[in-house]
């Protein structure tokens, strides 16, 4: 009871700020300071999301089924790689420093790259969000597999554990903190990765539906689109909380 | 006859003996205590005894069987109760079943059969940082047992209780050893908990630690806490306090 009363209170302050800002913006738009199809107030952006909704269905599903997917190959990849990387020093030592390097690559420059190579269909844009997930998974589960507690390594192996069994009964459970935190932040890069490679190529999905439209000046419906980006986004991130909050069932929070 | 033989253990640690020449034995169903100042050597002998440390001299023996630098032919339980945050008591109790290849079912209901004799009972799928200080401990000791081997190795196991809880489960442990059987190898520096737990009590002094004393408590089991206040209780007390303040080493160190 208090711990809900506690969150509303700590809701309340984000929400009132963004109450507020939505009032400048709507007083700023309305006034005619600014005009009107340069920045839509907030009323005509969610009238505009409302009126497109039935064309914008279909392509959000496109783009909702490129980020998933991209997540998941990123997820599982990074599954691998965190692994291997855990189990033989080697391994580690050789490809650690050239992952850190190569987030410093500009993943929207490889991206026109991806579309050359694979063209113009849905492969490019899958690929482009698993480059883009793969990162923040792996270094948390592989932070997460590290910080298992030496002794009870050590206690199990006096028990006669095999290496499966250590993974199994230590090490995974231990890397589930760090692998729900890297998880919400790739699910937050997911469908925002897909839009970005939607922009440079293909038929359909909400990138694809935001180029067309700012090309014809329709930039309430770009708004529109920016908000059901967002809003999509938000929603994986709380999916994949209310998934870690089952699979960490000992967590008290 | 003794179950568990240490001879003459020796370990260096940078060609310097930190634990020399050292020799004791364990019988059946018997508990006995090393007590000894910090850093004499103590938790070393035990990592050599459970197998972890490789000695540089001497060997031990489990009825007749070398076993020196073999892990897992004792149990061995350390300071920390180590129980796995993340699996329910009863799961962290019948862990050792499970490694060995137990089903899972089955590997519990093994444990549940000693849940209430070690007070977890209704706790069973809580997770760990539910339980209390002497209930962790409990716990651990029972995943302890059913790792089923002969001898217990306990390494300070009430060492981080409260003096209430240390002293119910001092009694609490008494009990269950008899019932169960058990012959454990007891590390403390509690003086008072050595003398009413053990049947024989070795004292570890010098540098390199030997042992230097050995102590028949002969006081028939069951005890309970009125020993405490016996005066054959103070008269054992004093008898290993003095072999300790005569350690010359600790002296020197100001200790």
């Amino acid at each position: 009871m208090k711990k809900r009363y506690e969150s509303i209170i700590a809701n309340i302050y984000p929400a009132s700020l963004c109450l507020l800002l939505l009032a400048v913006w709507q007083a700023v738009s309305s006034s005619g300071l600014v005009p009107g199809y340069l920045l839509p107030s907030p009323t005509r952006v969610i009238s505009a999301l409302l009126i497109s909704a039935p064309e914008l269905a279909g392509h959000t599903w496109i783009t909702l089924f490129e980020g998933l997917s991209g997540l998941l190959i990123g997820v599982a990849a990074a599954f691998l790689i965190a692994v291997l990387m855990d189990r033989f020093i080697f391994f580690y030592r050789s490809v650690y420093p050239l992952l850190i390097i190569s987030q410093t690559v500009p993943i929207v420059a490889i991206a026109p790259l991806l579309v050359l190579w694979m063209g113009y269909g849905i492969a490019p844009k899958i690929t482009l969000v698993a480059l883009m997930c793969f990162f923040p998974v792996a270094v948390g589960l592989l932070d997460g597999f590290k910080s298992a507690d030496e002794d009870a390594l050590t206690l199990l192996r006096a028990m006669g554990a095999s290496r499966l069994q250590i993974y199994t009964h230590i090490k995974l459970p231990s890397s589930l903190g760090g692998f729900f935190a890297g998880l919400k932040i790739s699910a937050s890069y997911a469908v925002v990765g897909a839009v970005i490679s939607e922009w440079l190529g293909g038929n359909e999905g909400l990138g694809v539906y935001m180029t067309r439209v700012r090309k014809s000046y329709a930039y309430d419906k770009m708004f529109a689109v920016i908000v059901l980006v967002s809003i999509l986004s938000l929603v994986l991130i709380r999916l994949v909380k209310t998934i870690q909050k089952y699979s960490m069932p000992w967590e008290d929070n | 006859m003794s179950i568990l033989t240490a001879e003459s253990i020796t370990v260096n640690y940078f060609g310097k003996p930190v634990i020399e020449d050292v020799s004791l034995y364990l019988k059946k169903r018997e508990l006995v205590c090393l007590v000894g100042a910090s850093g004499v050597g103590k938790s070393t002998l035990f990592n050599v005894l459970s197998g972890t440390l490789a000695p540089d001299g001497g060997r031990v023996m489990l009825n007749g069987r070398d076993i020196t630098a073999r892990a897992g032919e004792v149990s061995y339980m350390q300071q920390k109760d180590l129980l796995l945050p993340f699996k329910t008591v009863i799961d962290n109790v019948a862990l050792p079943l499970v490694i060995r290849g137990e089903p899972k079912k089955s590997a519990r209901e093994k444990a549940q059969k000693y849940a209430a004799r070690f007070g977890i009972s209704g706790y069973e799928s809580t997770y760990p940082n539910r339980l209390s200080g002497g209930m962790r401990q409990r716990a651990a000791l029972l995943r302890t047992y059913l790792f089923e081997k002969e001898v217990i190795l306990l390494d300070e196991p009430f060492s981080a209780l409260d003096a209430i809880t240390r002293a119910k489960m001092q009694s609490w442990y008494l009990d269950v050893s008899d019932e169960l059987g058990l012959s454990a190898l007891f590390i403390t520096h509690d003086i008072d908990e050595a003398v009413f737990l053990s049947d024989r009590v070795y004292i570890m002094t010098g540098n390199p630690g030997r042992i230097t004393s050995e102590i028949k408590i002969d006081v028939k089991k069951p005890r309970d806490t009125s020993f405490i206040t016996d005066e054959r209780f103070v008269e054992y007390k004093r008898k290993i306090l003095d072999i300790l303040k005569n350690d010359n080493y600790f002296n020197s160190r100001g200790v």
